[in-house]
């Protein structure tokens, strides 16, 4: 298993900076989610890392080989990697088993690691099909293991899971998840699907304008980001005002808990909480607010309250939330996050 | 666009640098195509000042001059007049029969202007001479305009049209002032074809008995093969040819994937006629006569007189036979030196793949003739050996064909996505292994196209294999050039006949190409 440095990397291309500095450590056998709007520059890492496109400057390393720096560059084909587009890319003219056997020597082919892979994928039955006799779901999971074949030291994932509806979408999700642990491989995911990442990855790095914000556990990353650009890639947050007193803050709604993570501070600050974490309450516990819209959206409802002057969305359950007009009080469940106002 | 998202979109864009195998493969025949300039240059440099001046500053050139720009330019414009008007009757009026004549209007282009010339000339002298050569190169090319533009007329919006109409202009004025500005790019760039045609045009002209550059230089040539006046003379019709084609680059530089228009269902609003039909009808009807029915009938006639003249088929089998095995080398060689310019240009970035993708504009403006005489200065000056040789004639096909070869490969190369030679990589395969075992299975069907295609077009050629082939090796073209030549047009009959079934293919393909995208290199 490997080890995967990254340090300090700078990518431009025509004077656009797109990576300005990247310092990324990945965890041998671990698997990390680049998670970023597009234009971030999380696809540009993962074709350097991969070695298709050369850095400007900074150093990639795995463990302790230098596979990319500004004076060095490996080619892709001497790195050990294994490569999933966003669109699988099958090759068009070979058949599954062929497209799997295509990464391994003469003399592994003929031996049992093909059978294997295929079925790991759950594709034993259908190595004589062509690609396009394939549905997507199989097309994907084909081209991880013909990238799995050749047991790679780091596996990069560009966003494969994108051309899939979304209920093939969170199935196709777990089955690469499983076959990567299986493997035991060091995997690195690009996606903008927070869902998606928190799902599959050990570790998740949140990329914003060609730099690393935050690189952290998937729990972490949401409830505790490092800033509010983390917040909002992450999930709905909620953002309020209020004034530090020691490791609690006051807010609209009421006096918080503040995560120990962040470093209490005094004074005004941005207060962010998850949708989830408020609740309504008919037992006049919280602070009382006044319910102006409710919209139904199938498996939850989206309610909008006002607390003094403030407006929040606000989830709820569509069996028992509360109508439009009604006054509710407003309960706060766990900790808050903390940024400097 | 923020800047991070104008990123994005790069990052999608050609980065990489090409390996050095295929730059050296590349640079094949971007030499090739040098050698003219450089025939040229170096002749030019022999001769001295005195010499170029003795050979361009007399009353021998300016005639020259005078006649090479009446034509190209009369048949520029007459080209262009009947193919916009052809174009927009065909495609935005209720034409009685439109589909056919769309087909028929076509057509022409399957007669090499030789074999047009071949008929004309066969009919009486009155046609041999400047006039008879304008009308008959006119009407051989016209389709080069037609086609374009009529596929630029049929991806137009005809919401402009309708808009112009309401705002009070009648039918005339939206047509000067709405339809054919946007049209321009496609005439522009049909019309610089066929400029550039005209200015390497040589078959038809010695047929037809006008003297231009071209004839010329071939006359300079046959009396002695390293004539300065030859080389003189190639070098101010280079001037003109590389002009035509620069300007027609720049035409298309930014239109040539404007409309790929896909399948959107739009009822374009048809002028009626009205009792202009019969008119426009008899138009069209003489259009057609005169530039397919009067060769197609007078190959008949000669191949009927022929016949009954008696003329053997062995000539015919010897003709077809050298046709065929030179037209297939060529096609086979050309295409293998076109791979590595169309990677160079789809795959990679920087100055040589964007001149790989512009390389076809300058061979349009390299006429055969040219390129026929520097190869044989070349071969003569530096490898003996190879003079006289099919070799050279091959490389001068491939030279002259590389554009179409460009063309045909690129369409396949290009819906390879580049992505399945990185996941090659990704596997531990190198640039090359990776082109091999992935890349080439691909675009296999796209070479076997183009390799038939180039094929039957090269079966075409005269002027290069005029110069160049070996002494005892004929071709269709060939035969039909000095049977005519010698005015025995019984005898070139069945050469031509043969040479208008071949062209029927390419042009069939040109045609469907022309009209569903809109680019015609």
């Amino acid at each position: 298993m490997t080890r995967l440095h990254i340090k300090n990397v700078i990518k431009s291309f025509n004077h656009h900076p797109v990576l300005q500095g990247i310092n990324l450590d990945v965890p041998a056998g671990s698997i990390v989610a680049l998670l970023g709007p597009s234009g971030c520059g999380k696809t540009t890492l993962l074709r350097l890392i991969g070695g298709f496109d050369r850095l400007d400057d900074g150093e990639i390393l795995f463990d302790s080989r230098p596979m990319a720096s500004s004076r060095l560059h490996v080619p892709p084909e001497r790195r050990h990697i294994g490569y999933v587009p966003q669109e699988g890319t099958l090759f068009p003219h070979l058949s599954v088993t062929d497209n799997v056997a295509y990464g391994l020597s003469r003399s592994k082919r003929q031996g049992t690691r093909v059978a294997e892979v295929l079925a790991l994928a759950g594709l034993s039955e259908f190595g004589n099909r062509y690609p396009h006799e394939l549905s997507g779901g199989q097309q994907q999971r084909a081209a991880l293991a013909r990238s799995l074949a050749p047991e790679p030291e780091v596996i990069l994932l560009d966003e494969p899971f994108n051309a899939l509806d979304l209920d093939l979408r969170r199935q196709i999700c777990d089955d690469v998840a499983a076959m990567l642990r299986r493997e035991g491989a060091t995997a690195i995911l690009v996606t903008h699907d927070p869902a998606e990442a928190f799902a599959v990855a050990d570790l998740v790095a949140v990329m914003h304008q060609g730099q690393i914000m935050q690189v952290d556990t998937p729990d972490n990353i949401y409830w505790r980001p490092a800033n509010a650009h983390v917040a909002r890639l992450t999930g709905q947050p909620i953002f309020l005002e209020g004034t530090l007193q020691h490791d609690a803050v006051s807010t609209p709604l009421g006096v918080l808990p503040v995560h120990s993570s962040y470093a209490a501070r005094e004074g005004k600050a941005s207060i962010m909480l998850r949708p989830e974490q408020i609740t309504f309450s008919y037992q006049k516990v919280g602070a009382l607010a006044q319910v102006t819209d409710r919209s139904f959206r199938g498996n939850h409802v989206l309610l909008t309250v006002t607390v003094q002057n403030k407006t929040l969305h606000l989830r709820g359950s569509p069996l028992s939330s509360p109508a439009p007009g009604e006054h509710v009080h407003l309960k706060v469940e766990g900790a808050c996050a903390v940024f400097p106002a | 666009m923020s800047l991070l998202a104008l990123a994005g979109v790069l990052r999608t864009l050609k980065t990489s640098l090409p390996p050095w195998w295929l730059i050296a493969t590349a640079l094949i025949p971007i030499a090739l195509i040098a050698l003219p300039l450089v025939y040229v240059i170096t002749s030019a440099t022999e001769a001295g000042w005195s010499g170029i001046r003795d050979e361009l500053f007399r009353a021998y050139t300016l005639s020259l001059l005078t006649n090479t720009l009446v034509l190209a330019i009369s048949v520029t414009l007459g080209a262009s007049v009947i193919g916009i008007a052809v174009a927009w009757c065909v495609e935005r009026t209720d034409l009685p029969g439109r589909r056919a004549w769309r087909v028929i209007a076509s057509l022409p282009l399957a007669v090499p202007a030789f074999v047009s010339s071949f008929a004309w000339s066969s009919m009486g002298a009155q046609f041999q001479n400047m006039a008879g050569a304008i009308l008959v190169l006119t009407l051989a090319s016209y389709p080069l305009v037609y086609l374009p533009v009529a596929a630029a007329l049929r991806g137009m919006d005809t919401g402009f049209e309708d808009v112009s109409r309401s705002l009070g202009r009648g039918p005339w004025h939206t047509f000067f002032f709405t339809i054919l500005p946007q049209a321009r790019p496609a005439l522009g760039g049909g019309a610089l074809l066929v400029l550039s045609h005209m200015l390497a045009e040589f078959g038809a002209l010695s047929l037809l008995r006008v003297q231009t550059f071209t004839t010329a230089i071939f006359s300079s040539y046959e009396l002695r093969f390293d004539n300065v006046s030859a080389a003189m003379q190639a070098g101010v019709l280079l001037l003109l040819a590389l002009f035509a084609a620069y300007t027609e680059m720049r035409m298309r530089a930014g239109t040539r994937y404007s409309r790929v228009g896909k399948g959107t269902t739009r009822h374009p609003g048809l002028l009626a006629l009205g009792r202009a039909t019969p008119w426009v009808l008899l138009g069209q009807t003489v259009l057609s006569i005169l530039a397919l029915g009067v060769p197609i009938v007078a190959l008949g006639y000669w191949l009927t007189v022929g016949n009954s003249a008696g003329a053997g088929l062995d000539g015919v089998w010897q003709a077809v036979w050298g046709s065929g095995t030179l037209s297939i080398a060529g096609a086979i060689v050309t295409t293998l030196l076109a791979i590595p310019l169309v990677l160079l240009a789809t795959r990679f970035s920087g100055r040589l793949a964007q001149f790989a993708d512009r390389l076809p504009y300058i061979v349009h403006g390299l006429p055969g003739l040219v390129i026929a005489l520097a190869l044989v200065y070349f071969s003569i000056h530096y490898v003996p050996a190879i003079y006289q040789s099919v070799l050279v004639l091959i490389l001068a096909y491939a030279v002259l064909a590389l554009p179409m070869a460009q063309t045909a490969l690129r369409a396949s190369v290009v819906l390879v996505p580049p992505k399945l030679e990185e996941i090659s990589r990704s596997l531990g395969r190198g640039p090359f292994r990776a082109f091999v075992s992935v890349t080439l299975p691909n675009i296999a069907p796209g070479i076997g196209a183009a390799l038939a295609l180039l094929t039957l077009e090269l079966m075409r050629e005269l002027t290069a294999t005029l110069m160049l082939a070996p002494t005892n090796v004929v071709t269709l073209a060939t035969e039909v050039w000095s049977h005519t030549n010698d005015a025995e047009y019984a005898a070139a009959a069945p050469f031509a006949a043969l040479l208008v079934l071949v062209s029927a293919v390419p042009v069939y393909v040109f045609t469907r190409r022309t009209l569903e995208a809109h680019s015609i290199i």
